[in-house]
């Protein structure tokens, strides 16, 4: 009960402070807001190619601006858990009888709900653009499931870097490099089977592939239960090994 | 209160705490001298549970740290040597989360919470964020929020480095308040000799990870030999074959009232008891000897000398050295801002 309550407190710690700087809410909904506009028009005409899947390419792109929204949000996750450090805070709160757990889980918790609110919003543009969303509300509800469990495990590979590089810039290098092949060696921005036949292979090996496919199809076919079941044991798997990893990292740095 | 036996904390191949062990008693304001890099904070980051001893034990409130660091936890404050508040949230916010994290109820929190910041004189800026107080604000922010849950024992980490010396005073009256008034047990760390002597009741000297000297500060300083007087010479001439700074220094020597004689550069220094009262005594004799002596001081030792005479060298000295630590870490922290 002590645990949960401590998840609570500084999971509202992390959600208030990021309110204090309005300019994270603004640039949070701008951002997805014009890569969304933006990459809609430029490759808008990808939808001539013989074998794109669908016909409006704002349908195809929305689930990915999701999963790259919640992807960029994700991996700098540990950035906050290495200005606590830097600060001395993260002592703070440690010589407190506060769960050790609860100070990791309540920084991702804080991460989630911010990125699931940058995905709401992508949604809603997009209905308003005029693509339709097939499976309705629910299967909005469980696309927030599956930008929870991709966040989740990003974030928790966020917070392993931080607590092993130690170093800002280090970080920052780090995270930059590894994130955008993440993105672009999966599914989010180009449809498999257009893709080369290695950089399928590459692909089926990235979770984000299975958060990319699984938001698509809600989006634009329906329930396709295989899918959506990979989708949910790769993302649930990763998210636990990620978040599991990074918690031991963290406790190990304590007495 | 505070039990430490053999502790060793070895960082690779440097010993930062090497075999320490000391006793304090509840309700002592402790003081832990020593130059930057002694072992203090290491010492004080054991104690308050954020790292594992090498070997050793410690026992704080009487709960062993390695094994009930829970319990050791609920019953002990820490205020770190760097500020660290939470500068997106008010002072209010920064306490009431410190009080949550002990499990405080509501109710009692917010009263505790009103009266700390009474205590320090930022009620009227309790809903402001700490992102616009100032270094001495936040540093009583930072303080009180150690306070929070009524602690046995107070761990402060050089509470006034880096403070204005009104701050400074301040953070001290505070300090003599907590010990005084509500009996708390206080273990400090500082590197200001003045720190130590001003306010604890009991001072150990470390010095590259050992206890050199423990007492309260008197007893340190009549250790070295009550006070100190200091003479002068106007010219080097010569008295016979002897210099006057010889002749002064075997003559000071041969008379029973004086402990000690140290023959500096270009004076000579006596240790001796009730010192203003031998004064004119010492300036009669070395005039019948044909010494001629220009300037007379008389001082009590300080905890500075204290410190010489233990470990060779002055705290002073020590921080030459470091000064050129903390640029590295200026230059280390701008380049991380950009």
């Amino acid at each position: 009960m002590d645990a949960i309550l401590d998840v609570w407190y500084l999971f509202v710690r992390n959600l208030r402070n990021s309110t204090r700087v309005p300019m994270i809410w603004v640039m949070s909904l701008v951002q997805p807001l014009i890569w969304l506009l933006l990459f809609g028009q430029l490759f808008r005409n990808i939808v001539n190619i013989p074998g794109f899947p669908t016909e409006n390419y704002l349908a195809f792109l929305a689930p990915g601006i999701i999963v790259m929204t919640s992807l960029f949000g994700a991996t700098f996750s540990g950035m906050g858990t290495l200005v606590d450090i830097d600060l001395g805070y993260l002592d703070k709160m440690l010589v407190t009888p506060v769960n050790r757990n609860a100070i990791i889980l309540g920084r991702i918790g804080g991460d989630i709900v911010r990125i699931v609110v940058q995905a709401i919003l992508i949604v809603l543009i997009t209905l308003m653009l005029g693509v339709e969303f097939i499976t309705g509300f629910a299967g909005f509800i469980v696309t927030m499931a599956i930008v929870i469990l991709l966040v989740a495990s990003f974030a928790g590979l966020s917070n392993i870097l931080a607590l092993r590089l130690k170093e800002h810039q280090l970080f920052i290098m780090v995270v930059n490099f590894f994130t955008l092949p993440f993105m672009f060696l999966s599914s989010a921005m180009m449809p498999m089977a257009m893709m080369p036949s290695w950089l399928q292979k590459v692909a089926r090996y990235n979770p984000v592939t299975y958060a990319a496919d699984g938001i698509r199809t809600l989006m634009n076919s329906g329930f396709d239960a295989v899918v959506l079941g990979q989708s949910f044991l790769v993302l649930g798997a990763v998210a636990l090994v990620t978040m599991g990893i990074a918690t031991i990292l963290f406790r190990r740095r304590l007495v | 209160m505070i039990r430490v036996e053999k502790l060793v904390k070895q960082f690779n191949s440097i010993t930062a705490v090497n075999e320490l062990s000391l006793q304090i008693e509840e309700g002592e304001l402790f003081g832990f001298l020593g130059p930057n890099g002694a072992g203090k904070t290491t010492t004080i980051k054991i104690l308050t549970t954020l790292l594992k001893p090498t070997c050793g034990r410690a026992i704080v409130a009487g709960y062993d740290v390695l094994k009930e660091p829970g319990k050791v936890r609920n019953v002990i404050g820490y205020v770190a040597q760097d500020i660290s508040v939470d500068d997106k949230a008010t002072g209010r916010e920064n306490l009431m989360l410190q009080g949550h994290l002990y499990r405080m109820g509501s109710k009692i929190l917010s009263q505790r919470v009103d009266e700390l910041l009474e205590l320090v004189d930022l009620t009227a800026d309790a809903s402001r964020l700490a992102e616009t107080y100032s270094g001495g604000m936040r540093k009583r922010l930072d303080l009180i929020a150690g306070l929070i849950h009524r602690p046995k024992v107070l761990f402060l980490d050089e509470p006034t480095l880096g403070l204005d010396p009104q701050t400074r005073t301040r953070v001290w009256g505070y300090v003599r308040e907590l010990s005084q008034k509500e009996g708390i047990t206080i273990f400090l760390t500082t590197h200001y000799m003045e720190e130590a002597d001003e306010l604890c009741h009991r001072v150990a000297i470390i010095d590259q990870g050992k206890i050199v000297a423990l007492g309260s500060p008197g007893e340190l300083k009549d250790d070295i030999g009550g006070d100190c007087i200091n003479i002068g010479f106007s010219e080097e001439r010569l008295i016979g074959d002897d210099t006057f700074l010889q002749t002064a220094f075997r003559v000071l020597q041969s008379q029973p009232y004086v402990q000690r004689v140290e023959a500096l550069s270009d004076s000579v220094a006596a240790y001796v008891e009730r010192g203003e009262e031998l004064v004119p005594r010492i300036v009669e004799l070395l005039g019948k000897r044909g010494v001629a002596v220009k300037t007379i001081t008389l001082s009590r030792p300080s905890l500075n000398d204290v410190f010489l005479k233990h470990t060779g060298y002055t705290i002073r000295d020590q921080e030459a050295n470091s000064v050129e630590q903390f640029r590295e870490r200026f230059r280390r922290m701008g380049k991380r801002r950009q």
